[in-house]
């Protein structure tokens, strides 16, 4: 006993040293945090005082005196989605827009850089958001914006390719109406093309806007945020940047393996 | 140590407690005359009024004659259970406008809620608590998927206990959890012998976060304390009724589970005689404990055995996010990318080795126990500070048990008992 006692506090915290380091080198790479955008599938719902609505999304609702605007959840062909309807009276003739939004930064911002975000969409069967610009259009987009430049991923029927203006790129992702489509999108690839200086903070907006001469009820459906490595991440993110000095574990896996 | 340079001693370290008390009221004092917006709130005006002039006079107090000093010994109480509700008023009511901010306790209240109505909260979505209690987004639980949890993951006495007070039309469940702080400190005080009150509860007070800021923030693990504090005193003599205490502590939550293998080797090492004998103590003290467990939780485990089993082990089972102010704060962060399982086997590695060396060198390591459980969880892929300050009064009574042990002249352990018999 004496002899158990001499050594036994020793032995057991090398073995879990042991023990730690080997899990430590066999568990690398196994992190996963919260994804970028909270609550992706729209299921927090609360009572709020206007009726249900989404907890951790930010909701901004831009109308006229007689517009009307509801974000709900409803089921679509067999889909759990989230309801965006605008109706469009044409007084004053002025755009409406219902937009959710969140804020990202520090890791989930990083997550956001290194991977590409899929929507499944549906959008009312029409076309009418054919000329971004005119006053009948009926625009669902996601934007990100922080605080210097604007991304727009305009979600369109008869557009393809970008336009670009000072601080502000419009990106037109061909999307068929009237049926689930799934579309993706990548944010650091964007600013990568535009050779902006990476994001420290960023808001996440999803917007349904519609022109003030697209009079009558306007509707667009989302059925969760899926998120993909697809290899086409910003290459130089502001925590990839610091890895090289962090990577403790990188480091003691390629040293052992050298060995 | 002579009678007489012990007295002077004693009475030396009850004027520091008093400075100390005195200080830590002024500073809540002026905390809450900070936060407490008593231009629209007049009663903050009064409360901290009268504990400015608390702090003040037990603050002169600690320089008056002897005499004084002794006669006012157990004042010491006043500023410190006046700070607990001034400040639990004014940063739940005021600052925090009576909103809950964790969705621990808006859960726990909407569940007594549904007790009430006869529902059964393990198998009811308990989102409307969110909107009821006003919780932030920012205080719910995250999980990896990017969904929050919305389930009660506790054992049924942490929404049992609120029943009788929802029923009584109690509308903020904080007050139940200073009720049951100011029981621990009470009992501590009472439990401490003459001369080293109220040295004692002093470290319950070493910060603000312990006694008010958790308890007006919505921590509900004071509940649990309470009867663990009551299972650490009677552990030694009464292990029957350490083990019911011990049941009602872990039927409140989870982490005195993790003390289970602790007090089995206490119990073992504490008893003299045959194997047989041992076990039959640590049998007493685990049957009782089982069978309260069971008997607050079984209605509710034999309505959705799934369900109850399911939602109880959830800090185990579901994918929570890593939130850590231990290691895993360094996968936190990003500094390493290891996850939740790396954690998992650290926590569990060190409780073997806690458990091993607590076997083996129990002379030395008899009072520690209470503190193994925050030191595990230190580990865990969930290491927030409240798993491991919680356990600070169970400390104390360590301290004071070991103190006791020390076999100190039985006059200045139990002077109050030796004056009554002289009269």
């Amino acid at each position: 006993m004496k002899q158990v006692r001499r050594y036994f506090a020793l032995v057991s915290v090398v073995v879990l040293l042991l023990a730690a380091a080997f899990a430590f080198l066999s568990l690398q790479g196994t992190y996963a945090g919260p994804p970028a955008i909270l609550d992706p599938n729209f299921n927090l719902w609360v009572t709020g005082s206007n009726g249900p609505q989404l907890m951790v999304w930010n909701t901004e609702l831009v109308k006229g005196m007689s517009d009307q605007i509801s974000i709900n959840k409803t089921i679509l062909e067999g889909r759990h989605a989230l309801e965006l309807k605008v109706f469009q009276s044409g007084v004053q003739s002025r755009w409406a827009y219902a937009s959710l939004s969140q804020d990202i930064d520090g890791g989930r911002l990083t997550q956001l850089l290194n991977e590409s975000i899929g929507f499944w969409i549906l959008k009312e069967p029409c076309s009418c958001d054919a000329d971004l610009f005119n006053k009948t259009s009926v625009i669902l987009s996601i934007e990100t914006n922080d605080g210097i430049h604007t991304i727009s991923f305009v979600f369109s029927d008869g557009l393809q390719g970008v336009r670009t203006l000072p601080d502000h790129r419009i990106v037109f992702l061909p999307t068929p109406s009237g049926s689930w489509f799934f579309e993706k999108l990548n944010v650091a690839k964007e600013y990568r093309t535009m050779r902006w200086t990476p994001p420290t903070s960023l808001t996440f907006s999803i917007v349904l806007g519609v022109a003030g001469d697209a009079i009558g009820w306007h509707s667009a459906y989302l059925s969760g945020i899926a998120f993909s490595r697809d290899g086409l991440h910003f290459p130089i993110s502001p925590q990839i940047e610091l890895q090289p000095l962090l990577t403790i574990g990188n480091a003691l896996t390629t040293w052992v393996s050298r060995r | 140590m002579s009678s007489f340079s012990r007295a002077r001693y004693e009475s030396f370290i009850l004027r520091l407690s008093f400075l100390f008390v005195g200080q830590f009221a002024l500073y809540e004092g002026f905390q809450d005359w900070n936060r407490g917006r008593a231009d629209i709130h007049p009663e903050v005006a009064v409360l901290t009024l009268t504990l400015y002039a608390v702090s003040l006079f037990i603050i002169a107090l600690s320089l008056m004659p002897a005499k004084t000093v002794s006669k006012f010994k157990d004042f010491a109480l006043v500023p410190l259970v006046l700070s607990i509700i001034t400040s639990v008023y004014v940063v739940a009511e005021i600052a925090y406008r009576g909103s809950y901010r964790t969705d621990v306790l808006a859960f726990s209240h909407y569940a007594a809620i549904l007790v009430t109505k006869g529902l059964n909260p393990y198998t009811q979505d308990l989102t409307p608590a969110l909107a009821m209690f006003a919780v932030q987004p920012s205080d719910l639980t995250p999980l990896i998927s990017g969904g929050y949890l919305a389930t009660f993951q506790y054992p049924s006495l942490h929404f049992l206990i609120f029943v009788p007070f929802v029923i009584a039309g109690l509308s903020d469940m904080r007050w139940v959890l200073v009720a049951f702080e100011v029981a621990v400190i009470l009992l501590l005080y009472l439990k401490a012998p003459v001369n080293i009150r109220p040295m004692l509860i002093l470290p319950l007070f070493a910060g603000a976060d312990l006694m008010i800021n958790f308890t007006a923030s919505s921590v509900s693990d004071m509940l649990w304390v309470l009867p663990l504090v009551l299972a650490a005193f009677t552990l030694d003599k009464k292990s029957i009724t350490s083990g019911i205490f011990y049941g009602i502590a872990c039927a409140f939550k989870q982490p005195p589970w993790l003390l289970a293998p602790f007090v089995i080797i206490y119990l073992i090492q504490t008893t003299e005689g045959q194997l047989g004998v041992k076990l039959r103590r640590v049998a007493w003290f685990l049957g009782p404990a089982a069978a309260f467990f069971l008997l607050v939780n079984l209605p509710f485990a034999y309505a959705d055995p799934v369900g109850w089993v399911r939602n109880v082990i959830t800090p185990i089972s579901s994918d929570l996010v890593i939130l850590s102010q231990g290691p895993a704060v360094l996968s936190q962060v990003g500094l390493i990318s290891v996850g939740r399982v790396f954690y998992s086997i650290l926590a569990v590695g060190v409780l073997l080795v806690l458990i091993g060396n607590y076997y083996v060198y129990f002379d030395k390591l008899r009072y520690m126990l209470w503190i193994f459980p925050g030191i595990i969880l230190w580990f865990s892929f969930r290491a927030l500070t409240s798993y491991v300050i919680y356990w600070m009064p169970l400390m104390l009574v360590s301290l004071l048990l070991w103190y006791k042990a020390q076999g100190l002249p039985r006059a200045s352990v139990k002077p109050s008992l030796k004056s009554r018999r002289s009269r």
